[in-house]
């Protein structure tokens, strides 16, 4: 069947380097497919991926817990396996089904309606330049580092309501958490060891900061959360799983938003310079098709199966679990012209790269905001972007994401 | 007298979140896609079809004056 590929191992560098050529060819050939070595079926298109999407009762959230760690793959240390009793009630509100998770969601959701997070869109501005204006005599910066990674962080900090000196840190251990953190995979055998440190760590920090906001409510985040504890809507570990994906997420994903954006503009350089004709009206636009075209989550694994399901002339079992390759539903010619293109003036441009259904990106709205900000100020800054190197790409299941992107500009 | 009202879900922009099904069970339901569409059945209160639109998380769902036109803001 994999001719081509020979394997279905996700972790092999060509698939990491390009997410399309392994998903697009199973798109073709074989849409709802059965990956042995990671014991999921892999959806890949897009109307299929909005049909698991959409159909909350029919395809589940509740990973087990704890994981069932004979089926990872690359495989954990067995020596650490023990260590996994200690996520056995870790669940984040995106791991809950109907109706706790409507409840859970209900408790936050209003921080992040589009005109909530309105209220971002200056700060966002104007930390995005000074950002730009402490590397420009450089003529070159590591977007990972220098502007992807604190650009986001003082925002998460403020809304969770924790001091901004503690955010790198904070980020550091978030990035590690298992299952999901994205730097985890480079700790291969040990990553459920690490990940379970890091862990510990965390619930030292927030679970006395949870406590004081029992106590005494201010107008942030982990109020919120420590009120749906004290409603009976978060358990501790709930609301402590719920807060460190809170983190991570709202940061990485924005991470991999604007360096990728960035390499597709050098590559797209017309793309680069119809951006810079107007990019007042382009930037909203423009960021949609980055979504598109390279979605921060390249893959979600993340659901089972309720019951005997068909889907895509397959029979898939009760209890199966599901995965859906955003990437990949992305570039499904079925639902959008030249899908290959880079073309920031695509509309309509209906992507999925905020997934969609019950579970549709809580911070899918604040991403926008932060995003259109920075390549506005990008485009409005460099007349000419260029690559100081190739990238490397990360090896991660679920996303695709660079190791380092190295820019540089003329002075 | 109460004001009569129009709910509109922009079928290029619904998600399918379905938080407005949630708020709002009466006023919004599922198409066949999962997306969500506006019923606007007599009697439903203003003010949940207000709170549905506030919580669209993509900014989906307008809500009119029946007898203007004009769009209320929530």
């Amino acid at each position: 069947m994999l001719a081509q590929f020979e394997t279905d191992d996700l972790t092999r560098p060509e698939i990491n380097a390009d997410p399309w050529g392994y998903f697009g060819w199973l798109r073709e050939n074989d849409p709802v497919h059965w990956n042995p070595v990671f014991k999921t079926w892999i959806v890949t298109r897009y109307a299929d991926v909005n049909v698991v999407l959409r159909n909350h009762e029919l395809f589940s959230s509740k990973i087990p817990l704890p994981p069932n760690l004979a089926d990872e793959y690359p495989p954990i240390d067995e020596a650490d396996w023990p260590l996994a009793d200690d996520l056995a009630g870790y669940r984040a509100f995106i791991f809950h089904d109907r109706p706790e998770h409507l409840a859970m969601r209900q408790t936050i959701h209003r921080w992040f309606t589009p005109r909530a997070v309105e209220k971002w869109r200056t700060s966002m501005a104007a930390r995005a330049q000074e950002l730009i204006d402490q590397y420009r005599e450089a003529g070159t910066m590591e977007v990972k580092r220098d502007l992807a990674t604190p650009l986001p962080l003082l925002t998460i900090c403020w809304m969770l309501g924790v001091p901004s000196e503690d955010a790198e840190h904070l980020y550091e251990l978030a990035a590690r958490v298992y299952p999901g953190g994205t730097d985890n995979h480079d700790y291969g055998g040990q990553r459920l060891r690490v990940g379970v440190e890091a862990i510990q760590k965390l619930r030292e920090y927030f679970t006395p900061l949870l406590e004081e906001r029992e106590r005494d409510p201010q107008d942030d985040l982990i109020s919120m959360i420590a009120q749906g504890e004290t409603q009976g809507v978060y358990t501790r570990e709930d609301a402590l799983a719920s807060i460190m994906i809170l983190m991570d997420a709202g940061h990485t994903t924005t991470l991999n938003l604007i360096s990728k954006g960035i390499l597709a503009f050098v590559r797209n350089p017309e793309q680069w310079d119809l951006l810079r004709s107007d990019p007042d009206n382009l930037a909203a636009s423009a960021l949609e098709e980055i979504l598109r075209y390279d979605p921060p989550l390249k893959m979600v694994i993340l659901r089972y199966t309720t019951q005997d399901v068909e889907l895509g002339g397959k029979k898939i079992p009760a209890g199966d679990s599901v995965s859906y390759v955003l990437a990949s539903a992305n570039r499904d010619p079925r639902a959008f012209e030249d899908p290959d293109t880079f073309d920031i003036t695509r509309s309509p441009n209906p992507h999925v790269a905020f997934g969609g259904g019950i579970h549709h990106c809580l911070g899918a709205a604040l991403a926008r905001v932060s995003g259109q900000e920075t390549f506005e100020a990008l485009a409005r800054n460099f007349p000419r972007l260029h690559l100081e190197r190739e990238p490397e790409w990360m090896v991660h299941p679920v996303h695709h994401m660079v190791r380092e992107l190295q820019i540089g500009w003329n002075r | 007298m109460t004001q009569r009202f129009t709910a509109h879900v922009d079928p290029h922009l619904c998600v399918g979140n379905a938080m407005c099904r949630a708020i709002a069970p009466n006023a919004f339901v599922a198409d066949e896609l999962g997306q969500s569409v506006a019923t606007n059945p007599p009697g439903e209160s203003l003010e949940t079809a207000l709170e549905a639109a506030a919580s669209c998380p993509v900014g989906a769902i307008t809500v009119t004056d029946a007898d203007t036109g004009d769009e209320i803001d929530f």
